[in-house]
């Protein structure tokens, strides 16, 4: 722990507020005790709020290797071990004093904070609800020292034996608030979170090796001197190795590294969605909402991507002084964070041109099939080998079954068969990753690491094509077959040239000789008063027609529109729904989706083969189609080596 | 069931009436024709629910009076494959045998139960009109009406009867496409709108005997026609049909004259440079002189000139060549003459009389 500059730094806290209504009558100022306390529930909810503590602590102190052991899933004990710098013995003193910090000295740095930690609110707060026992030794000091805080009754420090670094055990949390105690949840709950927490600290610092045990179990070891790809990959899974995309943005104000995840990546919920700051992990709707919509082309609705990314700035421009556990920051330029973000990621996404690939996770399949009428004792065995993504090992994240059939297009389907009950899930995790915490990838995950293929090439490689079901188009290629879903590549197709249209010449507008009266709301006929150049924009001539309403008097030439009403109705209820955003980009990108959508090819529709050449041809032209403008994958490749691990020749 | 036929007529006959059968009905039943037989010949029926023909075959020699069902596009393609000049066909419960000369084919039979019943044609308030009036009506009309599922009035062709004669319209929205030819006849007050399979249902019963007379019996929800031995029947589109009168410009005010076949080469030169993107032609009229001019970003651009009669103000309108070559195909004559006004206002062509037919098309307008 690096405690060696203890002064006694002051924050606008509640203690100053305190003393000035010191005189008051009837108010009495709080023992410190009970004041701690109450600082202990703002930073201390559970055992994953004192590993994040400790954890920081330790990486402060310049570890490069922590380990963390708990009991009791850490609500009996959380024992967080570093080979760190160490404290001296008049350090180690001041270690649970309240607002005792190494890392602030004036008031000027806390707006300038590099430091995980700085409030100087953890350990005092810790201490004062728990058995607080810490062992430390400098590396250039021949002995460690000792101390103990029970609910804020510290010890005299005592010599005591113990390698460099610190060690500080939290036993019994919340002995003395038993409240706080009695929410706590079941263990599962409790170590999923502390999982999660460290996950989060370990994506940051792929440097620095971590381990965790509970209850003497290895939940997992993550190796010292990790690329941070290598430490994506042990987290997220193989699976995501030749997924991953890697960003790179930089300027004066920020720079932005990471990596996302193919477009055939996406999830049910955010939790592959984690964005850093300064090495922080943190929450930021806004910064996220930038993510998703670097996506929105590229995933179906209501899934999420696949990202990690790590923005560094000045810490000059952001503000992590907001909330005690620091998830929440404030930026100076989120605007400008957002327009970055956003750029960066669907650039990268854009330039890998990757087209989403059938997942061959057959084997493991076959293997749970195999293990349908096995012994519990079989099953922990077997599903050792799979050497599963470590995420999973979250005994506590039941959601989602993490052995499924893997579909094209949604990687992890909710509908996947499940062999497994939760439970047994859960132990077979744990059991798998206490014996083999640090497997090597299964061969076939290897060799699924191959160059993409950019759609543009398709029509080139292209040796022959047919047409099945009247809906979907299968394309020999030189290295495989490529299977497209007509409606949503001719969709993709029409969006980019509508879009490369409008923007190059005005519609061609063609009268009509009956004008098509609107039947709209007097809401949607007055905000179309507001928008009516927009749909100008498009082809579409709307004026007033008898008292309040409107009709139609002339429809865009370009693109079948024989449902005026219905699509200016649906434009209309997009404007309305993005209300308070009026962004005229936006807009416009819906209503061109839109229009894409519906004068698009549909499943169903027969294709001669000259309009499947043509279809091809059309989307080489278009800088990408591998989704449609919703985010449904539009081609899925199947390669050589993929056919040849169905047939089990490889 | 026990019939002797021509195989020839009654080929030629199935041909017909095969055409009535939708061979993916949702209703396998009405994939059938219901053979007919009676003293008075052999009637063939075959619906799909939306037009229904009904034939009669006369020579043919009836030795055993029944109904059988019979797969339509199996018995048509048999008759055709078949080279025999008569054939028999003989029913029992279940199937029929269908024999000529060295053939002889069991075809099994469908339940007659449950087969849709048929209009019956009532001659007593029918309208009568020529064959050939008829088809040509719907032919002109029938081209203008729209494919797309919109508005559904625009699907079909709209049949206004009066003292006058009687009126076909047909619009999609883009062009309208008139007709009126002669004959007398009451009014009705109901919108006479038939669908598009119904045009070419009569416009075939018509085409086969031009020289005769076609008898409507019209009702609020159906057309049933008699021509020969044929009856036909549609039923009619329940939409609102706009109010085409009032939309044709009056006041066209400039004309010109051109050679129909140098309007359609011209049209046809000019077309070669248009693109999705770029539809339209331009049609530049200056004295005695048109130009067509075509425009397409990244392809190249067309300027075909002709000379006209013409000698009024300078003017431009843009249209859907495409649009104006369908018209122009369906006339006959030598010189169209074509009334104009502005790039707002629709263009009408007619072949000299424009009471009798003309269409119209509405400008294509860049930006």
């Amino acid at each position: 722990m690096a405690y060696k500059r203890a002064d006694y730094a002051l924050a606008p806290s509640a203690r100053t507020i305190l003393d000035r209504y010191d005189a008051m009558p009837k108010i009495q100022k709080l023992p410190p005790e009970i004041a701690n306390k109450i600082a202990a529930g703002e930073v201390i909810e559970r055992p994953a709020s004192v590993v994040k503590e400790l954890v920081e602590n330790a990486i402060d102190a310049g570890a490069t290797r922590i380990t963390i052991d708990l009991e009791d899933a850490g609500k009996q004990l959380i024992r967080v071990s570093d080979n760190g710098s160490g404290m001296e013995c008049d350090d180690l003193v001041l270690a649970c004093a309240e607002h005792a910090t190494s890392k602030l000295n004036a008031v000027d740095d806390l707006f300038y904070i590099d430091t995980m930690g700085f409030r100087g609110e953890a350990l005092p707060s810790i201490a004062s609800i728990s058995h607080v026992r810490i062992v430390s030794r400098t590396t250039d000091n021949p002995e460690a020292w000792e101390i103990t805080n029970h609910g804020g009754e510290q010890s005299e420090p005592k010599p005591a034996s113990g390698a460099p670094g610190t060690v500080i055990e939290v036993a019994n949390l919340f002995y003395n608030t038993p409240v706080r105690r009695k929410f706590l949840r079941q263990n599962s709950t409790e170590l999923g979170r502390v999982i999660e927490t460290i996950e989060n600290i370990a994506l940051a610092y792929p440097a620095i090796g971590f381990t965790l045990n509970n209850d003497h179990n290895a939940i997992f070891e993550l190796p010292q001197k990790q690329a941070r790809r290598e430490r994506i990959v042990s987290f997220g899974g193989a699976k995501l190795s030749d997924a991953l995309i890697e960003v790179n943005d930089f300027d004066e104000y920020a720079s932005l590294t990471g990596f996302v995840g193919s477009p055939g990546q996406h999830r049910p919920n955010s939790k592959d969605l984690r964005l850093f700051v300064n090495r922080r992990f943190i929450r930021d709707r806004s910064l996220l909402q930038a993510v998703m919509l670097a996506y929105r082309e590229f995933i179906p609705h209501g899934r999420y991507p696949v990202a990690y990314l790590f923005l560094e700035l000045d810490p000059s421009e952001v503000d992590v002084n907001v909330h005690p556990t620091k998830i929440e920051v404030r930026f100076t330029q989120a605007s400008r964070l957002f327009g970055k973000i956003k750029a960066a990621v669907q650039e990268a996404v854009l330039r890998s041109g990757q087209l989403p690939r059938l997942d061959l996770n057959d084997r493991r399949l076959e293997q749970v099939k195999a293990l349908a009428g096995a012994s519990q004792q079989e099953i922990h065995a077997s599903l050792q080998q799979f050497r599963a993504p470590l995420p999973e090992a979250r005994p506590g994240s039941s959601a989602e079954p993490d052995l499924e059939l893997a579909t094209p297009g949604y990687d992890r389907t909710e509908h996947a068969p499940r062999l497994l009950d939760d439970e047994q899930l859960a132990s077979a995790r744990l059991l798998r990753d206490k014996v083999s915490p640090r497997a090597p990838l299964p061969p076939y995950a290897e060799s699924s690491l191959q160059a993409s293929t950019p759609s543009a090439n398709l029509f080139e490689n292209a040796r022959g094509y047919f047409q099945i079901g009247n809906a979907y188009i299968v394309v020999e290629t030189t290295d495989g077959m490529v299977l497209i879903d007509q409606h949503a590549y001719h969709e993709r197709i029409l969006y980019w040239q509508l879009e490369h249209r409008l923007s190059s010449q005005p519609p061609e507008i063609q009268k009509l000789l009956v004008p098509e009266p609107l039947e709209l709301t007097r809401a949607a006929s007055a905000m179309l008063g507001e928008h009516r150049e927009l749909f100008r924009q498009f082809g579409f001539e709307l004026e007033p027609f008898g008292s309040g309403g409107w009709a139609c008097y002339g429809v865009p030439k370009y693109i079948r529109t024989t449902k005026v009403n219905e699509f200016v109705k649906s434009s209309l209820d997009e404007l309305a729904a993005s209300g308070r955003a009026k962004n005229p980009a936006e807009l416009r990108k819906s209503m061109v989706d839109m229009m894409a959508c519906k004068a698009a090819i549909k499943a169903g529709d027969p294709l001669k083969g000259a309009d499947i050449e043509s279809l091809i041809k059309e989307g080489a032209k278009v800088p990408h189609t591998f989704a449609c403008p919703h985010g449904r994958p539009t081609t899925y490749k199947l390669t050589f080596t993929d056919i040849e691990k169905i047939f089990h020749r490889r | 069931m026990k019939i002797k036929v021509q195989r020839k007529v009654f080929s030629e006959v199935m041909s017909i009436v095969a055409g009535v059968v939708n061979p993916r009905h949702t209703n396998p039943l009405v994939q059938n024709v219901l053979l007919d037989a009676s003293k008075s010949g052999l009637l063939i029926k075959a619906t799909d629910l939306e037009v229904s023909l009904q034939y009669q075959l006369n020579d043919a020699s009836v030795s055993k009076a029944g109904k059988v069902l019979l797969p339509a596009a199996r018995l048509n393609g048999l008759l055709k494959d078949m080279s025999a000049e008569t054939v028999e066909l003989i029913a029992d419960d279940e199937s029929v045998v269908v024999s000529a000369e060295r053939g002889k084919i069991t075809l099994q039979t469908a339940d007659v139960e449950g087969f849709p019943g048929f209009p019956e044609f009532k001659q007593d308030n029918a309208l009568s009109i020529k064959a050939s009036d008829f088809a040509k009506g719907l032919g002109w009309t029938g081209k203008s009406i729209s494919p797309e599922r919109g508005r559904y009035a625009f699907n079909g062709v709209l049949i206004t009867t009066g003292k006058n004669g009687i009126e076909f319209c047909g619009t999609d929205g883009r062009r309208l496409s008139y007709m009126k030819v002669a004959g007398k006849a009451k009014t009705y007050d109901f919108p006479i709108i038939i669908p598009r399979r119904g045009i070419e249902l009569f416009t075939r019963m018509a085409e086969r005997a031009p020289d005769s007379d076609i008898s409507l019996d019209i009702r609020e929800n159906e057309v049933v026609a008699r021509a020969g031995n044929a009856i036909a029947s549609t039923a009619l589109i329940d939409g609102q049909f706009p109010d085409y009168w009032t939309v044709i410009p009056r006041n066209n005010d400039k004309t010109y004259v051109a050679r129909r076949a140098d309007l359609i080469s011209s049209l046809r030169l000019a077309g070669h440079v248009t693109s999705v993107e770029s539809q339209s032609v331009a049609m530049e009229i200056s004295k005695q002189e048109i130009t067509f001019k075509t425009r397409s970003p990244g392809m190249g651009s067309a300027e075909v000139k002709l000379p006209v009669t013409y000698a009024g103000p300078d003017c431009r309108v843009g249209f859907d060549p495409r649009y104006l070559l369908d018209g122009l195909a369906l006339m006959t004559a030598d010189d169209v003459t074509c009334e104009f006004k502005d790039n707002e206002t629709g263009v009408i062509f007619h072949e000299g009389s424009k009471d009798k037919a003309f269409f119209l098309v509405m400008p294509l307008d860049v930006g």
